[in-house]
């Protein structure tokens, strides 16, 4: 059901987006409900709400702002509301967070962890992201003979291989319950390994 | 990949693109930042600090472990002060912030690359303009 809803909205969401050009990294305010149980309340609450909102929210991925990678700060904790029947209580907190959002369109840099013959694997931070053979440059050849293999021209200018840095634009995304997957390109002006320093 | 939509969706929200710096309405608030990979790293490190010193065991999540590496090896500006140098590059330069974020973790050579790889650029800044702050940025990853 979750991750249903997720599919959809992010289908909705970013079919019809043009280049976009996000940074992926966000300082963002966000809102979450922490549901206690009464055997907590005593003179710890506040240190264990903190640390139940840290252990819920933290590593989480949603389709709407990318995947949580620290909380901040805590900005507020509302006032309980005790459950009827139940005897749980439910607290808002509002925090603010590191999160990662990847976009349709944008430029990033990625550390390539996958070379084979159907094209490239890269990681950016925590998005792994897939670049098809055919979005790779038509002169650059799989050598699969090589001590690693890799994609390189004929004249061997230009080579990528494992752990190297290269620069790819993000054409789309699929968000599960929890992950997100990106495919890329290297088809374009600028694009491709980086240049060492 | 259907190109299909108008800009208006049916449920009122407004489509994001980026060629006319339009965003969810969640990024656009006073209240987000779009950060350097500089600033992530620094955040980052000093959480993994503060909770190795404080003797957690609890380990920390795979999505935390992989960015805090990645931001490592990506980040151009190595401290505060370059990064505080950086953003006043930028404070008098009517940028969005997510395009700021943008040109400041790609460090492109020159206005050319810039524009290629930030479109909303286009039309917005003085080629010279921006050839100078590229060099301004370049001088700084140079001298930290």
């Amino acid at each position: 059901m979750r991750q249903g809803r997720l599919l959809a909205h992010s289908s909705s969401r970013w079919h019809a987006t043009g280049a976009l050009t996000l940074r992926m990294f966000f300082h963002l305010s966000l809102d979450h409900e922490v549901c206690l149980h009464p055997k907590y309340f005593g003179p710890n609450l506040n240190e264990t709400i903190k640390m139940k909102l840290f252990n819920e929210v933290e590593g989480t991925c949603t389709g709407k702002y990318g995947f949580v990678i620290a909380v901040t700060t805590i900005d507020t904790i509302g006032h309980g509301l005790i459950q009827p029947g139940r005897g749980f209580v439910i607290y808002p907190v509002r925090y603010k967070a590191i999160v990662f959002r990847p976009f349709k369109g944008q430029v990033v840099d990625g550390v390539v962890t996958q070379v084979n013959k159907v094209g490239i694997f890269c990681d950016i931070g925590p998005l792994s992201c897939f670049i098809s053979r055919h979005c790779i440059p038509p002169d650059m050849e799989f050598d699969p003979n090589s001590e690693k293999p890799c994609y390189k021209t004929n004249d061997e200018a230009n080579v990528i291989r494992n752990d190297d840095e290269i620069r790819v634009k993000l054409i789309g995304t699929r968000v599960d319950a929890n992950d997100i997957f990106a495919i890329g390109t290297l088809m374009d002006d600028f694009l491709g390994l980086c240049q060492a320093e | 990949m259907s190109s299909g939509g108008g800009n208006q969706k049916s449920d009122g929200q407004v489509e994001e693109d980026a060629a006319e710096c339009k965003f969810p309405k969640e990024f656009e608030t006073t209240t987000c930042d779009a950060l350097l990979t500089a600033e992530v790293y620094l955040l980052l490190e000093h959480r993994r600090q503060s909770s190795e010193s404080k003797d957690e065991i609890e380990e920390m999540s795979e999505v935390f472990i992989k960015t805090l590496n990645y931001a490592r090896r990506m980040s151009r500006f190595k401290n505060r002060e370059t990064i505080r140098a950086v953003r006043a590059i930028f404070s008098e330069k009517h940028l969005h912030k997510f395009e700021v974020a943008q040109i400041a973790n790609l460090c492109p050579e020159n206005a050319e690359e810039a524009k290629a790889l930030v479109p909303s650029l286009e039309n917005k800044i003085e080629e010279s303009e921006l050839e100078e702050v590229l060099k301004d940025l370049q001088s700084k990853r140079t001298f930290q």
